[in-house]
């Protein structure tokens, strides 16, 4: 299925993920020993096109969020690079952190809970704006209405304040005060997964009409994939804080390679055929990234699970031009 | 965060309980009488102890001195009115001063968490260690007499509980999602603290600072009854009582009505502040409204 939002043409690249780790200390004692990590993210790379929409799919527990967290700079990896427009974006302070900041920006899951519930809708939306730029109030107010304006609220929800409107409404905020700054990069951390199924088409089509009339990219979030089909032009199927499969949205959807992404999309529910589908069922809860299998982590659950799966860690393979998978099956001899 | 129609039925259930409105009234006539007490005293020069009269003293309660006169003729019942005003400043002093210091103390620690937090909250627990009245005796002691001394060394034996109580919120209050968003937009960690973090997690430590005042003021009184509190002839209750104590036997009204005044607002205070806890806690309330049969 051809993405809503076209694309396909080679793309510049914003924002190149290098090697990234991220490992969390477990500490135990009075005095902090650190007894262990958590693997949360183990050696991903992957880059993100100028005006792509990229979406990050897995199991909860993947590593997925710890990627935005990353990529957000609320976390700071524990080794690798995030370039964005050519330059390691992990040690930045002050005005650059700040520029940064400017450019990348963020929608969660729960707007009730992303947003101040002591600010009214006004507040929330001018505030970094308020920050960033030096408008009058005048033109703060003009600005901010029309930030409102383009997410379908009207001059009434100005003075409201998040616990007086509904989910949708209150996701249309976090959207505004997120583009507020016209930023490069959004990063969408499951935006829909906490609303209503009739509200969550009406979110991702703002979400695509906005892309359309602004002009950034997406990182998406989810472990959604009926949203990933619609939105997405990229997918990169992530298991474990380790990366499975990536590749074009068609690709993927219409033929997968990796035993995992199989599997996953066997579980999308299909209104469209009629015809019973084989699925295959995931057994088992996912292993520990404390303790993650040896070599390929999908092996302890992998259908086709062969010896080599439990020596060695599968390489990259190329299948085909910016589809890769991560798995032995295809490995070339 | 306290909704504006859960304060509704909080107002409207310590309305609704006798003991509770009574509290609420003691509470209310003690603000009022304290912030015009200098206004409406009938024997001002009494009440500032400017002045003293030999031939008054130790008059019993009489319609022109309702309280009587105490050892140098002055009207007792003056100056436990103006009593009430030096009351009112001292409790909204020590507990002002107080919140001044554990607040930016509390948020700081909480929000930076990590070797700032752990210094902060370690001298937080040094002011614990002390028994918080015997510190605030030898801190008064040491800074001499005076309304000012007076406060400052509650304030200090004080502030080590609004700190600990604001870090805890802080901790809560910094995880929230809210709180990465305004990361997100950029904003400095300051702007963080006093604009997100601060309105969020103070709710908890104002309503114990409120429920604060009826103690701040019996400390207060303690203080100046032991003789490190204010300066005579400050009209302050404590030392009412401490001039008056030698001569309960036969003239009990001069120690005796600024006793009564302490006792009344504290208990006000202190049963205001139980029907406060009491609606504000959902579990509780439902019990007594169903008690009152209110529905909710």
């Amino acid at each position: 299925m051809p993405s809503l939002l076209g694309g396909g043409e080679m793309k510049t690249e914003l924002m190149k993920i290098k090697d990234l780790k991220k490992y969390f200390p477990i500490k135990t004692g009075l005095f902090g020993k650190i007894v262990g990590y958590v693997k949360a993210v183990d050696h991903v790379t992957f880059h993100i096109g100028l005006g792509e929409v990229v979406s990050l799919v897995g199991e909860s527990g993947s590593g997925k969020t710890t990627i935005a967290k990353c990529l957000l700079l609320l976390e700071r990896p524990t080794y690798g690079q995030i370039l964005f427009n050519g330059y390691d974006i992990t040690q930045i302070r002050g005005k650059r952190l700040k520029d940064y900041r400017r450019n990348v920006q963020a929608v969660f899951q729960n707007p009730f809970l992303s947003l101040d519930p002591r600010m009214n809708v006004y507040d929330i939306v001018s505030e970094p704006v308020q920050y960033h730029m030096k408008l009058s109030k005048k033109e703060l107010y003009e600005y901010t209405s029309r930030l409102l304006e383009m997410v379908g609220l009207d001059q009434s929800f100005q003075a409201k304040f998040p616990h007086e409107l509904s989910g949708g409404q209150a996701q249309r905020v976090a959207i505004a005060r997120a583009i507020s700054l016209n930023p490069k990069l959004v990063v969408l951390d499951e935006p829909t997964s906490a609303l209503d199924v009739s509200i969550q088409a009406q979110i991702l089509n703002l979400l695509a009409e906005l892309k359309e009339k602004m002009n950034f990219s997406y990182l998406l979030i989810t472990h959604d994939l009926s949203i990933v089909r619609y939105i997405s032009d990229r997918v990169i199927v992530i298991y474990l804080g380790k990366i499975m499969e990536e590749g074009p949205s068609e690709y993927i959807f219409s033929e997968p390679l990796h035993p995992y992404t199989q599997i996953l999309l066997s579980s999308i529910p299909d209104p469209f055929t009629q015809e019973v589908r084989e699925k295959t069922i995931l057994r088992g809860e996912p292993p520990s990234p404390v303790n993650p299998p040896r070599a390929c982590r999908f092996h302890t659950r992998c259908p086709y699970v062969m010896d080599i799966c439990k020596e060695e860690d599968p390489a990259e393979t190329d299948y085909r031009a910016e589809h890769k998978v991560f798995c032995w099956l295809y490995a070339k001899k | 965060m306290i909704r504006f129609k859960e304060q509704r039925i909080i107002l409207s259930l310590i309305v609704k309980k006798r003991l509770s409105l009574i509290s609420l009234l003691i509470v209310l006539s003690f603000i009022v009488f304290g912030v015009s007490g200098p206004f409406i005293v009938p024997y001002p020069e009494d009440a500032w102890g400017l002045t003293y009269n030999v031939e008054k003293r130790f008059q019993p309660p009489s319609v022109e001195h309702p309280f009587g006169t105490d050892a140098l003729g002055r009207d007792v019942f003056s100056r436990v009115l103006l009593g009430s005003s030096f009351s009112l400043i001292i409790a909204i002093g020590v507990i002002g001063l107080a919140l001044a210091i554990g607040i930016p103390v509390g948020v700081v620690a909480g929000y930076y968490g990590g070797r700032i937090g752990t210094i902060l909250m370690r001298i937080t627990d040094m002011f614990l260690a002390f028994p918080p009245l015997l510190l605030a005796i030898v801190l008064a002691a040491t800074l001499g007499r005076g309304l000012l001394n007076l406060i400052v060394a509650l304030a200090i034996s004080w502030w080590p509980w609004y700190s600990r109580l604001v870090y805890v919120q802080t901790n809560t209050v910094k995880n929230m999602p809210y709180i990465d968003s305004a990361k997100i937009a950029g904003l400095p960690s300051y702007k963080i603290m006093t604009k997100h973090v601060i309105p969020n997690a103070l709710t908890p430590t104002l309503v114990q600072a409120a429920l604060d005042m009826g103690s701040a003021i019996l400390e207060a009184a303690g203080l100046s009854f032991i003789g490190v509190g204010v300066k005579p002839p400050t009209p302050e209750w404590g030392l009412l009582v401490s001039e008056g104590w030698q001569s309960i036997n036969y003239a009990w009204w001069i120690a005796f009505f600024p006793g009564l005044a302490i006792l009344i607002t504290v208990v006000g205070f202190n049963l205001l502040a139980d029907a406060l806890r009491e609606s504000a806690d959902p579990r509780i309330r439902r019990t007594v409204l169903m008690r009152l049969g209110i529905k909710q």
